[in-house]
């Protein structure tokens, strides 16, 4: 397998794994407006409850369950008690919501020290794969995997139920969808309770791809996440995954050749987008 | 007799500005109560109120018997009012298909049989079934939003300015459309347009600067033209 090969799938699977912290949070900014600062330190929280439970089992997968579990019951509590009073007032979500990440990030470094924490691979996923001829990481392989299934599902959801049909018309008119009957706010609510499990569920999934967590992984993933939902149009889920592809395999490539200005680069591609097209690759103009 | 909506004396505020300051409406089952006025009289705000989208915060709004001021918009629209907003509140990336499944309430026999009575009226709608809404014409964004208001088992409707920015003709077969949901719903019109106004309605309030100055009947209005004149801007 040729080098750039080998970078380009890599950099799919770093885009898997961001897609799944960026759909969650294009689809709660895309449909009630809230830009949730702290949907990095679920990300993270989810990171930390699925080490911790895949250390007393010894299960990956029941690891992967709780830590989703954890950001599901974050993301239900956050939006019911803090989110709710603030949804006209945006100033007041970004202050609420870095405050709530705050808190969450030192509340993580409180439970479990602020020192790096080695993640493994769970057994079934160790190892290396014949592709074109040179070894390739099963774990990276199946990073892709669950991007894709991640991205059917939330594709089916979208477009095949009412559900779906409730989420996508309420990103355009929250307020229509409301006069036919329908209690948004409730969708609302779950749609951030389903956004902050998504993070969570990958942040288990980054702790054996990186090797380890630590509580700043959190912020650092969430700011590729902001710059994915810019890129690809906030509220579209394709975009979303279209941003995370650009914006992993990007990192990937440049992390390789000039590693000082990988971050630089995403930050600069979402500058280009503004200016050519500010709502997005798939977003629609509000 | 029974009404079915009655406004008594709302009060109603757009941040800080005291839009509705006094407007007060009764409408009888089985007709078409038009409500006109000049621009920025309190037409759109008086639907919004009734849908609980601009709450009034005084005065009280019955649906038949019952109160509604103070309820969730969708709990009011659960309640059997259907809205047709100004601006069609038509879901762009969503098709006429999903446009209408999303807002049927059940899927039963009575809602079906809506279904193909509306598509009946509008055939339009049948031919454009998996276009998105975005890619209408405003004729036919105009249809997919009266049509959406009617499949549910409504018993009121609250259409907002349905001749605004369409062609003559355009405004014909709405009107037409009307006449025709006017034999099985209680309709409740806000029109600038008072030519197509005149057509379709029974019952007229007048509104001027949020208050309600004048209430009648649609043969009263069209023969009074001081009236006219006077709150509506028609020259004679």
């Amino acid at each position: 397998m040729s080098l750039t090969l080998n970078l380009l799938l890599n950099g799919v699977a770093l885009g898997a794994l961001i897609f799944l912290i960026a759909v969650g949070l294009s689809l709660i900014f895309g449909l009630m407006g809230v830009m949730n600062f702290a949907h990095g330190a679920i990300f993270i929280w989810g990171a930390y409850v699925g080490w911790a439970v895949f250390g007393a089992t010894g299960s990956f997968w029941l690891g992967a369950l709780a830590g989703t579990v954890a950001g599901l019951i974050i993301g239900f509590l956050m939006e019911r008690f803090f989110i709710r009073p603030f949804y006209s007032n945006h100033i007041g979500q970004i202050l609420l919501t870095l405050g709530l990440m705050i808190v969450l990030i030192e509340a993580l470094k409180l439970l479990f020290g602020p020192n790096i924490l080695g993640f493994d691979k769970p057994e079934s996923l160790t190892g290396v794969i014949t592709v074109l001829d040179d070894p390739f990481p099963i774990y990276r392989l199946f990073l892709i995997g669950i991007g894709l299934l991640v991205l059917l599902c939330t594709h089916y959801l979208l477009t095949r139920t009412k559900t779906g049909m409730i989420i996508r018309a309420g990103v355009q008119d929250p307020e229509m969808v409301q006069a036919l009957g329908i209690n948004v706010r409730r969708v609302f609510s779950w749609v951030f309770a389903a956004g902050a499990a998504l993070a969570a569920f990958g942040g288990v999934m980054s702790g054996p791809s990186f090797g380890s967590i630590h509580p700043e992984l959190g912020m650092l993933n969430q700011l590729n996440a902001f710059i994915v939902i810019v890129i690809g149009g906030i509220g579209n889920h394709v975009g979303a995954a279209l941003g995370a592809l650009l914006v992993g395999i990007m990192q990937t490539f440049m992390g390789y050749y000039v590693p000082d200005v990988a971050l630089a680069v995403n930050v600069a591609l979402m500058a280009l987008v503004l200016i050519v097209r500010p709502q997005g690759i798939f977003g629609a103009r509000r | 007799m029974t009404m079915l909506l009655k406004v008594e004396n709302i009060q109603t505020y757009i941040g800080q500005f005291h839009i509705l300051q006094g407007v007060s409406l009764e409408v009888q089952p089985g007709r078409v109560t038009v409500i006109l006025g000049r621009n920025g009289a309190g037409k759109t705000t008086t639907l919004r109120s009734i849908m609980g989208l601009t709450p009034a915060q005084q005065g009280k709004i019955l649906f038949g018997e019952e109160e509604i001021q103070g309820l969730a918009p969708h709990v009011i629209a659960q309640k059997g009012i259907g809205y047709v907003p100004e601006d069609q509140g038509i879901f762009r990336d969503l098709t006429v298909e999903e446009n209408i499944r999303l807002s049927m309430r059940r899927n039963d026999e009575g809602t079906q049989e809506r279904l193909a009575f509306v598509l009946e009226l509008f055939p339009d709608l049948k031919i454009a079934w998996k276009r998105k809404g975005g890619n209408l014409s405003g004729g036919q964004k105009q249809m997919l939003s009266i049509a959406r208001a009617f499949v549910n088992d409504n018993r009121l409707l609250l259409i907002d300015e349905p001749s605004k920015g369409l062609a003559p003709i355009v405004v014909e077969k709405v009107m037409e459309s009307i006449l025709e949901l006017k034999k099985r719903t209680t309709i409740v019109l806000v029109e600038q347009n008072f030519l197509m106004a005149s057509g379709v309605g029974d019952d007229v309030f007048i509104l001027d600067d949020g208050h309600t100055v004048y209430r009648g009947g649609m043969s009263d209005v069209k023969t009074d033209d001081d009236l006219k004149r006077k709150y509506l801007g028609i020259a004679i």
